[in-house]
């Protein structure tokens, strides 16, 4: 029984493995100039979204496939997602966050060093 | 000593029960070191939005002098690396000792290019006197360009494939980017844009990219390290952690470039 699990599993990597990890490289390729493309195009306030879209996406290709989440078990894939998830709630409360602060205050401090 | 389990691989640690509980638990630590390496990173993004929120146009000025040709250059680069360490752990899970050293190479060949290829742009952005502050004294960020730059004004700059824009004149429009940057809009906010925000944005800039290109260089001592390992027979079929949590790492490092390539270069 194991044999034959262990057997298939290395036909899978085989069949799939190499030609499916072809496949992703191509298609992380393909949205990488499709980013370059896409900031050639004004969506204005759409602009930073797009790019961002695009490589989350990308993202999620690289950790699905390459980094083999697919196939890890869940608790590895949550491990993931806080990551990212909390920076994505940090990220969401700068933006929130951006009124009623003295701009001047930083750069202030800054030129003290001399700029 | 004597209840051990006579079994069990050389390579078990004893406090593991067995061969799965230590994949399990190794796999899992390496995934907390990632949510760790995505919060640092996630860090230095936050400065970035913030600054961003706050300084728009001096983000669009400050990446107009940045060649998103050799940005993307680098994303296929790296992305090609991402592929040859794939390779590299898929030839482990086959045992194939050779398998594992030469797609490390040709990894480590690829990120050498990836760094060469920084290497060019961080020299670019000295001869165009971009390096915030004044950390090199005689040649100290200077928006307007320096003397000779603005002399040259107008002329093609080689180095980068860009032109000079000469902010002191009445924007010069057209020479700075082909396509959307060159916009009338563009040259209007680009005149207006507070240097102190353009050196915030390089900064960053050197700041992300430079902790990016740090990673890399310890990924390039290990992938060293791997590769003695696998020549004197340390992995087999069963038994091939390095390499697969070496992968996890570098996969991880090319994600933060496909964030840093569109918000440093495509903006």
């Amino acid at each position: 029984m194991s044999e034959h699990n262990e057997h298939n599993e290395e036909h899978d990597d085989h069949e799939h493995g190499v030609g499916g990890y072809v496949i992703v490289f191509v298609a992380l390729m393909v949205l990488s100039i499709i980013t370059v493309m896409a900031s050639y195009v004004d969506f204005g306030p759409l602009n930073i979204v797009v790019a961002v879209f695009i490589a989350v996406v990308k993202a999620a290709i690289v950790l699905t496939f390459f980094m083999h989440l697919k196939e890890s078990p869940k608790i590895i894939t949550a491990c993931a997602v806080a990551g990212f998830l909390f920076v994505a709630v940090m990220l969401s409360f700068l933006g929130a966050d951006n009124k009623g602060y003295e701009i001047e205050t930083v750069p202030q401090a800054w030129s003290e060093l001399g700029w | 000593m004597s209840h051990e389990n006579t079994d069990a691989p050389p390579y078990q640690q004893h406090f593991f029960e067995n061969m799965q509980q230590q994949n399990q638990a190794t796999m899992f630590g390496i995934w907390l070191f990632m949510a760790q390496e995505i919060l640092f990173f996630g860090g230095l993004f936050g400065a970035y939005t913030w600054y961003r929120i706050n300084y728009p146009e001096a983000y669009e000025a400050g990446s107009s002098w940045l060649d998103p040709k050799l940005g993307l250059l680098n994303t296929v680069v790296l992305i090609a690396s991402s592929l040859t360490v794939v390779f590299s752990v898929h030839a482990a899970r086959q045992g194939r000792k050779n398998g594992i050293i030469l797609w490390l190479v040709a990894t480590l060949i690829l990120g050498g290019v990836f760094m060469g290829i920084k290497t060019v742009e961080y020299g670019a952005k000295y001869d165009h006197s971009l390096i915030p502050g004044k950390i090199f004294p005689e040649n100290p960020f200077n928006w307007h360009g320096t003397k000779e730059q603005v002399e040259a004004a107008g002329h093609a700059d080689h180095s980068t494939g860009l032109k000079y824009y000469d902010k002191a004149s009445e924007g010069t429009k057209g020479n700075i980017k082909p396509g959307a940057w060159a916009s009338d809009t563009y040259v209007k906010k680009t005149q207006v844009a507070e240097p102190k925000g353009i050196q915030i944005y390089y900064c960053l800039y050197f700041a992300m990219t430079g902790m990016h290109a740090l990673h890399m260089i310890i990924g390039a001592g290990i992938i060293i390290w791997i590769c003695i390992l696998a020549h004197r027979g340390r992995f087999n079929k069963e038994y091939y952690p390095h390499v697969e949590y070496f992968g996890l790492y570098w996969h991880f490092v090319d994600i933060v470039w496909i964030f840093l390539f569109p918000l440093l270069y495509l903006i």
